[in-house]
Protein backbone atom coordinates (compact mmCIF):
# COMPACT_ATOMS: atom_id res chain seq x y z
CA UNK A 1 0.00 0.00 0.00
CA UNK A 2 1.52 3.16 -0.78
CA UNK A 3 0.46 7.14 0.15
CA UNK A 4 -2.34 8.28 -1.95
CA UNK A 5 -3.86 4.61 -1.52
CA UNK A 6 -3.08 5.30 2.70
CA UNK A 7 -4.86 8.96 2.14
CA UNK A 8 -7.44 7.30 0.88
CA UNK A 9 -8.86 4.85 3.56
CA UNK A 10 -7.90 7.79 6.01
CA UNK A 11 -10.24 10.04 4.87
CA UNK A 12 -13.24 8.89 6.54
CA UNK A 13 -11.41 8.69 9.51
CA UNK A 14 -10.02 12.24 9.38
CA UNK A 15 -13.11 13.78 8.15
CA UNK A 16 -15.03 12.42 11.41
CA UNK A 17 -11.57 13.26 13.83
CA UNK A 18 -11.46 16.62 11.96
CA UNK A 19 -14.47 17.80 10.11
CA UNK A 20 -14.03 19.75 7.09
CA UNK A 21 -11.84 23.24 6.07
CA UNK A 22 -8.07 23.95 7.00
CA UNK A 23 -7.78 20.99 9.71
CA UNK A 24 -8.93 18.28 7.35
CA UNK A 25 -6.72 19.30 4.96
CA UNK A 26 -3.47 19.62 6.71
CA UNK A 27 -4.63 16.58 8.47
CA UNK A 28 -4.59 14.50 4.58
CA UNK A 29 -1.63 16.68 3.37
CA UNK A 30 0.51 14.80 5.66
CA UNK A 31 -0.43 11.37 5.09
CA UNK A 32 0.76 11.89 1.72
CA UNK A 33 4.65 11.87 2.34
CA UNK A 34 6.61 8.55 0.83
CA UNK A 35 4.66 5.57 2.34
CA UNK A 36 5.09 1.92 0.87
CA UNK A 37 4.19 -1.10 3.19
CA UNK A 38 2.76 -4.88 2.83
CA UNK A 39 -1.09 -3.82 2.11
CA UNK A 40 -2.33 -6.56 5.11
CA UNK A 41 0.20 -4.94 8.15
CA UNK A 42 -0.70 -1.50 6.11
CA UNK A 43 -4.10 -2.08 8.09
CA UNK A 44 -2.21 -2.31 11.79
CA UNK A 45 -1.02 0.87 10.72
CA UNK A 46 -3.72 2.49 9.32
CA UNK A 47 -5.49 1.96 12.63
CA UNK A 48 -2.54 3.42 14.72
CA UNK A 49 -2.81 6.27 13.00
CA UNK A 50 -6.07 6.46 13.49
CA UNK A 51 -6.27 6.20 16.90
CA UNK A 52 -2.83 9.01 17.11
CA UNK A 53 -4.97 11.27 15.11
CA UNK A 54 -7.18 11.13 17.80
CA UNK A 55 -5.43 11.72 20.60
CA UNK A 56 -3.90 14.70 18.96
CA UNK A 57 -0.51 13.30 17.99
CA UNK A 58 1.38 16.17 16.25
CA UNK A 59 2.98 15.73 12.13
CA UNK A 60 6.12 14.95 13.39
CA UNK A 61 5.06 12.24 15.68
CA UNK A 62 3.20 10.59 12.97
CA UNK A 63 5.60 11.01 10.14
CA UNK A 64 8.28 9.57 12.27
CA UNK A 65 5.91 6.37 13.48
CA UNK A 66 4.88 5.66 9.71
CA UNK A 67 8.28 5.43 9.06
CA UNK A 68 9.50 3.66 11.74
CA UNK A 69 7.18 1.15 11.05
CA UNK A 70 6.48 0.59 7.23
CA UNK A 71 9.80 -1.60 6.38
CA UNK A 72 9.61 -4.17 9.16
CA UNK A 73 5.64 -4.26 8.77
CA UNK A 74 6.61 -4.87 4.99
CA UNK A 75 9.26 -7.29 5.37
CA UNK A 76 7.22 -9.53 7.55
CA UNK A 77 4.33 -8.91 5.60
CA UNK A 78 6.27 -10.29 2.15
CA UNK A 79 7.61 -13.04 4.53
CA UNK A 80 4.22 -14.64 6.40
CA UNK A 81 1.54 -13.62 4.02
CA UNK A 82 3.37 -13.79 0.10
CA UNK A 83 6.38 -16.19 0.54
CA UNK A 84 4.67 -18.66 3.17
CA UNK A 85 0.89 -18.32 3.57
CA UNK A 86 -0.06 -17.70 -0.19
CA UNK A 87 2.17 -20.65 -1.66
CA UNK A 88 1.07 -22.98 1.51
CA UNK A 89 -2.27 -22.88 0.02
CA UNK A 90 -1.63 -23.03 -3.72
CA UNK A 91 0.17 -26.08 -2.98
CA UNK A 92 -2.63 -27.76 -0.90
CA UNK A 93 -4.34 -27.64 -3.85
CA UNK A 94 -1.68 -28.08 -6.95
CA UNK A 95 -1.85 -31.85 -7.14
CA UNK A 96 -5.96 -32.30 -7.34
CA UNK A 97 -5.96 -29.14 -9.79
CA UNK A 98 -3.40 -31.01 -12.20
CA UNK A 99 -5.70 -33.79 -11.60
CA UNK A 100 -8.70 -31.81 -12.94
CA UNK A 101 -10.78 -31.59 -9.52
CA UNK A 102 -13.02 -28.34 -10.74
CA UNK A 103 -12.92 -27.03 -6.71
CA UNK A 104 -9.65 -26.74 -6.84
CA UNK A 105 -9.03 -22.93 -7.56
CA UNK A 106 -12.02 -22.36 -5.62
CA UNK A 107 -10.71 -23.97 -2.62
CA UNK A 108 -7.37 -22.00 -2.61
CA UNK A 109 -9.64 -18.76 -3.25
CA UNK A 110 -11.43 -19.23 -0.63
CA UNK A 111 -8.75 -19.80 1.79
CA UNK A 112 -7.04 -17.07 0.91
CA UNK A 113 -10.03 -14.89 0.94
CA UNK A 114 -10.60 -15.68 4.82
CA UNK A 115 -6.75 -15.12 5.40
CA UNK A 116 -6.83 -11.63 3.77
CA UNK A 117 -10.42 -10.02 5.21
CA UNK A 118 -8.92 -11.88 8.83
CA UNK A 119 -5.49 -10.33 8.72
CA UNK A 120 -6.81 -7.14 8.05
CA UNK A 121 -9.91 -7.26 10.15
CA UNK A 122 -7.79 -8.31 13.07
CA UNK A 123 -4.79 -6.25 12.42
CA UNK A 124 -6.79 -2.97 11.98
CA UNK A 125 -8.70 -3.44 15.49
CA UNK A 126 -4.70 -4.16 17.09
CA UNK A 127 -3.93 -0.94 15.66
CA UNK A 128 -6.93 1.00 16.59
CA UNK A 129 -6.42 -0.44 20.12
CA UNK A 130 -2.93 0.13 20.80
CA UNK A 131 -1.72 2.81 19.21
CA UNK A 132 2.01 3.68 18.52
CA UNK A 133 2.23 0.35 21.27
CA UNK A 134 1.29 -1.25 17.72
CA UNK A 135 4.58 -2.74 16.93
CA UNK A 136 5.44 -4.66 20.25
CA UNK A 137 1.68 -6.64 19.43
CA UNK A 138 2.95 -7.17 15.70
CA UNK A 139 6.68 -8.51 17.40
CA UNK A 140 4.56 -10.96 19.52
CA UNK A 141 3.15 -12.25 16.98
CA UNK A 142 6.48 -13.85 15.29
CA UNK A 143 5.06 -13.37 12.03
CA UNK A 144 8.96 -13.92 10.68
CA UNK A 145 9.06 -17.48 12.93
CA UNK A 146 5.87 -18.77 10.91
CA UNK A 147 6.67 -17.68 7.87
CA UNK A 148 9.58 -20.34 8.38
CA UNK A 149 7.63 -23.22 10.06
CA UNK A 150 4.66 -22.79 7.13
CA UNK A 151 7.68 -22.88 4.38
CA UNK A 152 8.65 -26.42 5.75
CA UNK A 153 5.34 -27.06 5.36
CA UNK A 154 5.14 -25.66 1.65
CA UNK A 155 8.64 -27.92 0.80
CA UNK A 156 6.54 -31.10 1.87
CA UNK A 157 3.70 -30.25 0.05
CA UNK A 158 5.82 -29.42 -3.25
CA UNK A 159 7.49 -32.82 -2.91
CA UNK A 160 4.15 -34.80 -2.61
CA UNK A 161 2.66 -32.67 -5.37
CA UNK A 162 5.25 -33.38 -7.56
CA UNK A 163 5.21 -37.16 -7.07
CA UNK A 164 1.44 -37.16 -7.40
CA UNK A 165 1.86 -35.07 -10.78
CA UNK A 166 4.68 -37.54 -11.59
CA UNK A 167 2.55 -40.87 -10.78
CA UNK A 168 -0.40 -39.07 -12.95
CA UNK A 169 2.04 -38.63 -16.02
CA UNK A 170 1.54 -41.41 -19.68
CA UNK A 171 5.23 -42.34 -18.59
CA UNK A 172 4.24 -46.25 -18.01
CA UNK A 173 2.17 -45.97 -21.84
CA UNK A 174 5.48 -44.75 -22.82
CA UNK A 175 7.56 -47.61 -22.26
CA UNK A 176 8.68 -45.72 -19.03
CA UNK A 177 8.09 -47.81 -15.41
CA UNK A 178 6.36 -45.36 -13.14
CA UNK A 179 9.20 -46.44 -10.73
CA UNK A 180 11.81 -44.91 -12.80
CA UNK A 181 10.02 -41.44 -13.89
CA UNK A 182 9.71 -40.47 -10.53
CA UNK A 183 12.96 -41.63 -9.27
CA UNK A 184 14.44 -39.22 -12.31
CA UNK A 185 11.76 -36.64 -11.87
CA UNK A 186 12.93 -36.44 -8.16
CA UNK A 187 16.72 -36.19 -8.64
CA UNK A 188 15.37 -34.12 -11.90
CA UNK A 189 13.72 -31.20 -9.52
CA UNK A 190 17.00 -31.25 -6.90
CA UNK A 191 19.46 -30.71 -9.80
CA UNK A 192 17.37 -28.17 -11.29
CA UNK A 193 16.56 -26.28 -7.75
CA UNK A 194 20.75 -25.82 -7.62
CA UNK A 195 20.77 -23.97 -11.04
CA UNK A 196 17.61 -22.09 -10.00
CA UNK A 197 19.65 -21.19 -6.92
CA UNK A 198 22.63 -20.18 -9.05
CA UNK A 199 20.37 -17.47 -10.92
CA UNK A 200 18.60 -19.78 -13.95
CA UNK A 201 15.37 -17.76 -14.11
CA UNK A 202 12.12 -20.20 -14.03
CA UNK A 203 11.12 -18.96 -17.85
CA UNK A 204 14.50 -19.73 -19.35
CA UNK A 205 14.00 -22.81 -18.28
CA UNK A 206 10.78 -23.30 -19.76
CA UNK A 207 12.22 -22.24 -22.91
CA UNK A 208 14.83 -24.95 -22.94
CA UNK A 209 12.52 -27.49 -22.05
CA UNK A 210 10.00 -26.42 -24.88
CA UNK A 211 13.15 -26.18 -27.40
CA UNK A 212 14.86 -29.63 -26.14
CA UNK A 213 11.18 -30.99 -26.38
CA UNK A 214 9.98 -29.75 -29.59
CA UNK A 215 13.32 -31.25 -31.57
CA UNK A 216 12.89 -34.64 -29.51
CA UNK A 217 9.60 -34.66 -30.59
CA UNK A 218 10.12 -33.39 -34.53
CA UNK A 219 12.82 -36.25 -34.71
CA UNK A 220 11.86 -38.88 -36.94
CA UNK B 1 -19.18 -16.03 -29.10
CA UNK B 2 -17.06 -14.74 -31.81
CA UNK B 3 -13.49 -14.83 -31.42
CA UNK B 4 -13.25 -11.02 -31.49
CA UNK B 5 -15.63 -10.85 -28.56
CA UNK B 6 -13.90 -13.24 -26.81
CA UNK B 7 -10.42 -11.67 -26.88
CA UNK B 8 -12.25 -8.61 -25.49
CA UNK B 9 -13.38 -10.50 -22.78
CA UNK B 10 -10.38 -12.26 -22.03
CA UNK B 11 -8.50 -8.49 -21.99
CA UNK B 12 -10.91 -7.39 -19.54
CA UNK B 13 -10.53 -10.45 -17.27
CA UNK B 14 -6.77 -9.13 -17.62
CA UNK B 15 -7.37 -5.50 -16.57
CA UNK B 16 -8.93 -6.89 -13.59
CA UNK B 17 -6.63 -9.30 -12.04
CA UNK B 18 -3.51 -6.99 -13.14
CA UNK B 19 -5.81 -4.82 -10.92
CA UNK B 20 -6.24 -7.12 -8.24
CA UNK B 21 -2.24 -8.21 -8.50
CA UNK B 22 -1.02 -5.49 -6.40
CA UNK B 23 -3.19 -2.26 -6.65
CA UNK B 24 -6.31 -3.09 -5.35
CA UNK B 25 -7.78 -5.33 -2.77
CA UNK B 26 -5.72 -8.57 -3.80
CA UNK B 27 -8.27 -11.27 -3.73
CA UNK B 28 -5.85 -13.47 -5.51
CA UNK B 29 -8.12 -14.04 -8.37
CA UNK B 30 -4.82 -12.68 -9.42
CA UNK B 31 -3.19 -15.94 -9.35
CA UNK B 32 -2.38 -17.87 -11.94
CA UNK B 33 -4.76 -20.99 -10.88
CA UNK B 34 -7.65 -18.93 -10.84
CA UNK B 35 -6.72 -16.26 -13.91
CA UNK B 36 -6.39 -19.33 -15.80
CA UNK B 37 -9.28 -21.19 -14.80
CA UNK B 38 -11.63 -18.08 -15.64
CA UNK B 39 -9.92 -17.61 -18.94
CA UNK B 40 -10.16 -21.40 -19.89
CA UNK B 41 -13.59 -20.94 -19.19
CA UNK B 42 -14.32 -18.13 -21.23
CA UNK B 43 -12.79 -19.61 -23.79
CA UNK B 44 -14.72 -23.18 -23.28
CA UNK B 45 -11.89 -25.21 -22.10
CA UNK B 46 -11.63 -24.16 -17.88
CA UNK B 47 -9.96 -27.40 -17.30
CA UNK B 48 -7.14 -26.87 -19.44
CA UNK B 49 -7.15 -22.88 -18.21
CA UNK B 50 -6.94 -24.91 -14.88
CA UNK B 51 -4.28 -27.29 -15.39
CA UNK B 52 -2.03 -24.66 -17.71
CA UNK B 53 -2.56 -22.15 -14.08
CA UNK B 54 -1.64 -24.79 -12.17
CA UNK B 55 1.57 -25.18 -13.69
CA UNK B 56 2.40 -21.50 -14.01
CA UNK B 57 1.70 -21.30 -10.83
CA UNK B 58 4.91 -22.80 -9.69
CA UNK B 59 7.06 -21.01 -11.77
CA UNK B 60 7.65 -17.88 -9.76
CA UNK B 61 5.52 -18.76 -6.44
CA UNK B 62 8.26 -17.66 -4.33
CA UNK B 63 9.24 -14.89 -6.69
CA UNK B 64 9.18 -11.45 -4.36
CA UNK B 65 9.84 -7.96 -5.44
CA UNK B 66 13.40 -7.17 -3.34
CA UNK B 67 15.13 -3.99 -4.35
CA UNK B 68 14.84 -3.11 -8.14
CA UNK B 69 14.11 -6.95 -9.67
CA UNK B 70 10.53 -6.61 -10.57
CA UNK B 71 9.04 -11.07 -10.62
CA UNK B 72 6.91 -11.69 -14.03
CA UNK B 73 3.42 -10.71 -14.00
CA UNK B 74 2.07 -14.05 -13.16
CA UNK B 75 -1.90 -12.76 -13.36
CA UNK B 76 -1.47 -12.08 -17.52
CA UNK B 77 0.21 -15.32 -17.97
CA UNK B 78 -2.55 -17.00 -16.20
CA UNK B 79 -4.99 -15.26 -19.03
CA UNK B 80 -2.72 -15.91 -21.49
CA UNK B 81 -1.55 -19.07 -21.20
CA UNK B 82 -5.32 -20.38 -20.11
CA UNK B 83 -6.76 -18.65 -23.11
CA UNK B 84 -4.13 -20.12 -25.35
CA UNK B 85 -4.57 -23.87 -23.92
CA UNK B 86 -8.11 -23.54 -24.55
CA UNK B 87 -8.01 -23.28 -28.24
CA UNK B 88 -5.65 -26.89 -28.45
CA UNK B 89 -7.01 -28.61 -25.82
CA UNK B 90 -9.81 -30.59 -27.90
CA UNK B 91 -6.89 -31.93 -30.83
CA UNK B 92 -3.90 -31.86 -28.70
CA UNK B 93 -5.09 -33.21 -25.42
CA UNK B 94 -4.46 -31.68 -21.91
CA UNK B 95 -0.75 -32.32 -21.87
CA UNK B 96 0.31 -30.86 -24.95
CA UNK B 97 -1.99 -27.72 -24.51
CA UNK B 98 -0.92 -26.92 -21.18
CA UNK B 99 2.83 -26.96 -22.58
CA UNK B 100 2.04 -24.43 -25.38
CA UNK B 101 -0.10 -22.43 -22.30
CA UNK B 102 2.71 -22.56 -20.30
CA UNK B 103 5.36 -21.45 -22.49
CA UNK B 104 2.96 -18.65 -24.22
CA UNK B 105 2.29 -17.17 -20.47
CA UNK B 106 5.98 -17.13 -19.93
CA UNK B 107 6.24 -14.60 -22.38
CA UNK B 108 3.16 -12.61 -21.22
CA UNK B 109 4.10 -12.70 -17.91
CA UNK B 110 7.81 -10.98 -18.60
CA UNK B 111 5.86 -7.97 -21.18
CA UNK B 112 3.32 -7.80 -18.07
CA UNK B 113 6.10 -7.36 -15.38
CA UNK B 114 7.58 -4.76 -17.46
CA UNK B 115 4.52 -2.79 -18.16
CA UNK B 116 3.96 -2.98 -14.25
CA UNK B 117 6.90 -0.77 -13.90
CA UNK B 118 6.13 1.25 -16.47
CA UNK B 119 2.45 1.99 -14.91
CA UNK B 120 3.37 2.91 -11.04
CA UNK B 121 6.43 5.37 -12.82
CA UNK B 122 3.49 6.42 -14.46
CA UNK B 123 1.58 6.92 -11.23
CA UNK B 124 4.15 7.88 -9.17
CA UNK B 125 3.25 11.89 -10.59
CA UNK B 126 -0.48 11.51 -8.97
CA UNK B 127 0.95 12.20 -5.75
CA UNK B 128 1.84 15.69 -6.20
CA UNK B 129 -1.31 16.48 -8.02
CA UNK B 130 -2.98 15.34 -5.34
CA UNK B 131 -1.04 17.66 -2.97
CA UNK B 132 -1.77 20.89 -5.25
CA UNK B 133 -5.77 19.87 -5.57
CA UNK B 134 -5.39 20.00 -1.54
CA UNK B 135 -3.09 23.27 -1.46
CA UNK B 136 -6.13 24.27 -3.90
CA UNK B 137 -9.03 23.97 -1.38
CA UNK B 138 -10.09 20.40 -3.56
CA UNK B 139 -10.54 17.91 -0.55
CA UNK B 140 -11.46 15.36 -3.14
CA UNK B 141 -8.20 15.84 -4.62
CA UNK B 142 -6.85 12.45 -3.06
CA UNK B 143 -10.08 10.21 -3.93
CA UNK B 144 -9.64 11.62 -7.50
CA UNK B 145 -6.57 10.97 -8.15
CA UNK B 146 -6.33 7.55 -6.34
CA UNK B 147 -8.88 6.22 -8.48
CA UNK B 148 -7.24 7.83 -11.49
CA UNK B 149 -4.02 5.47 -10.41
CA UNK B 150 -6.35 2.58 -10.50
CA UNK B 151 -7.72 3.18 -13.80
CA UNK B 152 -4.54 3.29 -15.29
CA UNK B 153 -3.46 0.06 -14.12
CA UNK B 154 -7.02 -1.34 -15.42
CA UNK B 155 -6.13 -0.19 -18.89
CA UNK B 156 -2.70 -1.34 -18.73
CA UNK B 157 -3.87 -4.37 -17.77
CA UNK B 158 -6.80 -4.85 -20.94
CA UNK B 159 -3.78 -3.54 -23.20
CA UNK B 160 -0.97 -5.90 -22.07
CA UNK B 161 -4.04 -8.76 -22.23
CA UNK B 162 -5.10 -7.71 -25.82
CA UNK B 163 -2.12 -8.30 -27.26
CA UNK B 164 -0.93 -11.61 -25.55
CA UNK B 165 -4.32 -13.02 -26.28
CA UNK B 166 -4.75 -11.76 -29.44
CA UNK B 167 -0.97 -12.68 -30.00
CA UNK B 168 -1.16 -16.34 -28.32
CA UNK B 169 -4.24 -17.38 -29.68
CA UNK B 170 -3.43 -16.40 -33.11
CA UNK B 171 -0.08 -18.55 -32.58
CA UNK B 172 -1.69 -21.28 -31.16
CA UNK B 173 -3.82 -22.00 -34.27
CA UNK B 174 -1.24 -21.69 -36.52
CA UNK B 175 1.03 -24.68 -34.42
CA UNK B 176 -2.00 -26.75 -34.56
CA UNK B 177 -1.53 -27.21 -38.12
CA UNK B 178 2.08 -27.87 -38.18
CA UNK B 179 1.84 -31.98 -37.57
CA UNK B 180 2.07 -34.51 -34.86
CA UNK B 181 5.64 -34.06 -34.08
CA UNK B 182 4.82 -30.54 -32.61
CA UNK B 183 2.39 -32.18 -30.86
CA UNK B 184 4.08 -34.78 -29.15
CA UNK B 185 6.91 -31.81 -28.26
CA UNK B 186 4.76 -30.43 -26.14
CA UNK B 187 3.09 -32.97 -24.48
CA UNK B 188 6.53 -33.66 -23.23
CA UNK B 189 6.96 -30.03 -22.26
CA UNK B 190 3.53 -30.24 -20.39
CA UNK B 191 4.06 -33.73 -18.91
CA UNK B 192 7.55 -32.45 -17.81
CA UNK B 193 6.60 -29.03 -16.34
CA UNK B 194 5.70 -30.38 -12.88
CA UNK B 195 9.72 -30.88 -12.70
CA UNK B 196 10.72 -27.11 -13.71
CA UNK B 197 7.97 -25.33 -11.40
CA UNK B 198 9.01 -27.75 -8.67
CA UNK B 199 12.87 -26.67 -8.90
CA UNK B 200 11.72 -22.94 -9.25
CA UNK B 201 9.62 -23.47 -5.94
CA UNK B 202 12.77 -24.91 -4.19
CA UNK B 203 15.34 -22.84 -5.71
CA UNK B 204 12.83 -19.85 -4.20
CA UNK B 205 13.12 -21.93 -0.80
CA UNK B 206 16.22 -21.29 -0.72
CA UNK B 207 17.60 -23.74 2.32
CA UNK B 208 19.00 -26.99 2.93
CA UNK B 209 16.62 -28.06 5.58
CA UNK B 210 13.41 -26.86 2.65
CA UNK B 211 15.64 -29.58 0.45
CA UNK B 212 14.77 -32.88 3.40
CA UNK B 213 11.01 -31.75 3.56
CA UNK B 214 10.91 -32.07 -0.07
CA UNK B 215 12.28 -35.16 -0.30
CA UNK B 216 10.07 -36.89 2.62
CA UNK B 217 6.56 -35.08 0.93
CA UNK B 218 7.49 -36.91 -2.50
CA UNK B 219 9.02 -39.82 -0.57
CA UNK B 220 5.94 -40.24 1.48
CA UNK B 221 3.51 -39.76 -2.02
CA UNK B 222 5.63 -41.64 -4.45
CA UNK B 223 7.42 -44.36 -2.41
CA UNK B 224 5.56 -44.98 0.26
CA UNK B 225 2.53 -46.66 -1.14
CA UNK B 226 4.74 -48.66 -3.76
CA UNK B 227 6.55 -49.87 -1.24
CA UNK B 228 3.45 -51.35 0.58
CA UNK B 229 2.84 -52.66 -2.87
CA UNK B 230 5.75 -54.50 -3.10
CA UNK B 231 6.02 -55.39 -0.11
CA UNK B 232 2.42 -57.05 -0.21
CA UNK B 233 3.13 -58.52 -4.03
CA UNK B 234 6.92 -58.61 -3.89
CA UNK B 235 9.17 -55.92 -5.83
CA UNK B 236 8.70 -56.12 -9.88
CA UNK B 237 12.20 -57.23 -10.61
CA UNK B 238 12.06 -60.39 -8.35
CA UNK B 239 9.21 -61.55 -10.93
Amino acid sequence: MQSLGFAYALEPALRRIHGRGPALRRATERHLDFFNTHPFLAAAILGAVIRMEQEGAGPEELRRFKRALMGPCGAMGDSFFWGAVKPLLVLAVFGFALTGRAWAPWAFLGGFVAVNLGARAILFRQGLRSGAAVAGALMRWDLLGWSRRLKQGCAVLLGAGLASALEAGPFESWGIPGWAALAGGGVLALGLAQASRQGVRAEWMVWGLVAASVFLGMMP
Amino acid sequence: MSETTLVLALSVLGGVVFLDRTALVQTMISRPLVSGTLAGYLAGAPGAGMVCGALLELLWLFDLPVGTSVPPDESTAGVVGGAVAAVLAGDWGPAAAAGVGVAAGCVAGILGGRADVWVRRWNDGLVPRAREALAAGRLDGVGRFHWLGVARFFGVGVAVSLVGVGAGRWGAWALADLGPGLRAGFELVGVSLPVVGAAACLGGLRSVRARGWFVAGFAAVGAGPRLLLWTREGAPWRS
